[in-house]
């Protein structure tokens, strides 16, 4: 798991254990942590719920980017780019699917990431209200779906699942 | 042909679609240029960037065209050298379809040609964190 997605990390939590930081609370806070790491794999729920958080903190953080962010005159991911990637992103962590990752897009708006080996879909929402769900492989093969257009919102999590496997 | 990234738009060993945008992308032009120029503030409008930029690279007749439209029209990509007062190699890479410039293609065209760009588009200049 990468650093910035641990849910546990400790620069998270620091401003609540200041002070209270010593060996025996240090070694009891690591089995606890080990213990939760435990029951969150197990558990589809909490990597869901978590993963869900996680998510909706990565675009908190990008919805405050500025114009140019990317050097070449980008505009920043508008409200309704934001609104549309949260509300996707609530209807396939009701399918169980959580995303690889989520960028600004240069196009204006918000892309986000399911990866696996060799093939990558992303949905990309722009910033004047509209979505796109994006398929491709590594040889450059492509199939884009406008959705509301030519699939419907509650039907991106079953495409992802079935090109993804 | 060179760009900037930002380190975000590199994951998993791929560059990410996202990095482009459309109409006119702007480029430096190979010839004019090296990859360390890209990142430089005379080619950034100014900016000076921090830490969290890379540079990537294509060959112009490497460029993934044309794309077709699924509307009957066939989408040409080419590029065209415009310089700046304080970036001569800036260079725009321009989409056209029967001679005329496009700026506006459809969704499926815009994406098809930012998924091949990037499959296309090597790193050369890794950004670092």
């Amino acid at each position: 798991m990468p650093p910035e997605r641990d849910p546990f990390r400790l620069d998270r939590f620091r401003p609540a254990i200041h002070r209270v930081e010593t060996p025996s609370y240090n070694q009891r806070a690591g089995e606890l942590r080990d213990d939760w790491f435990r029951r969150l794999e197990q558990s589809t729920f909490l990597t869901i719920k978590y993963g869900l958080i996680d998510a909706e903190g990565a675009l908190d953080r990008i919805s405050g980017m500025e114009r140019d962010w990317d050097s070449y005159g980008a505009e920043p991911p508008g409200a309704n780019a934001i609104r549309a990637s949260k509300e996707i992103l609530q209807e396939l962590a009701g399918a169980l699917i959580l995303p690889s990752t989520i960028v600004p897009s240069a196009e204006g708006g918000v892309s986000i990431y399911f990866m696996t080996g060799h093939r990558t879909v992303y949905v990309e929402s722009y910033n004047q209200g509209s979505q796109a769900l994006v398929m491709y492989d590594q040889n450059g093969n492509t199939e884009v779906l406008e959705i509301g257009r030519d699939i419907t919102r509650a039907d991106v999590s079953g495409r992802i699942l079935a090109y993804l496997g | 042909m060179y760009r900037r990234y930002r380190v975000e738009h590199f994951q998993n060993q791929q560059l990410l679609p996202s990095a482009f945008k459309f109409p006119r992308q702007s480029f430096n032009r190979e010839k004019y240029s090296t990859p360390e120029d890209v990142l430089h503030s005379d080619c950034c409008d100014g900016k000076k960037l921090q830490d969290g930029w890379g540079v990537l690279e294509c060959s112009s007749t490497n460029l993934p065209t044309p794309i077709d439209g699924q509307d009957g029209r066939t989408f040409q990509f080419e590029t065209v050298h415009k310089p700046l007062e304080c970036c001569h190699a800036h260079t725009e890479l321009c989409c056209k379809a029967g001679g005329e410039f496009v700026d506006e293609p459809s969704p499926k065209v815009k994406e098809i040609f930012r998924v091949r760009l990037a499959l296309r588009m090597t790193v050369c200049i890794y950004a670092s964190k």
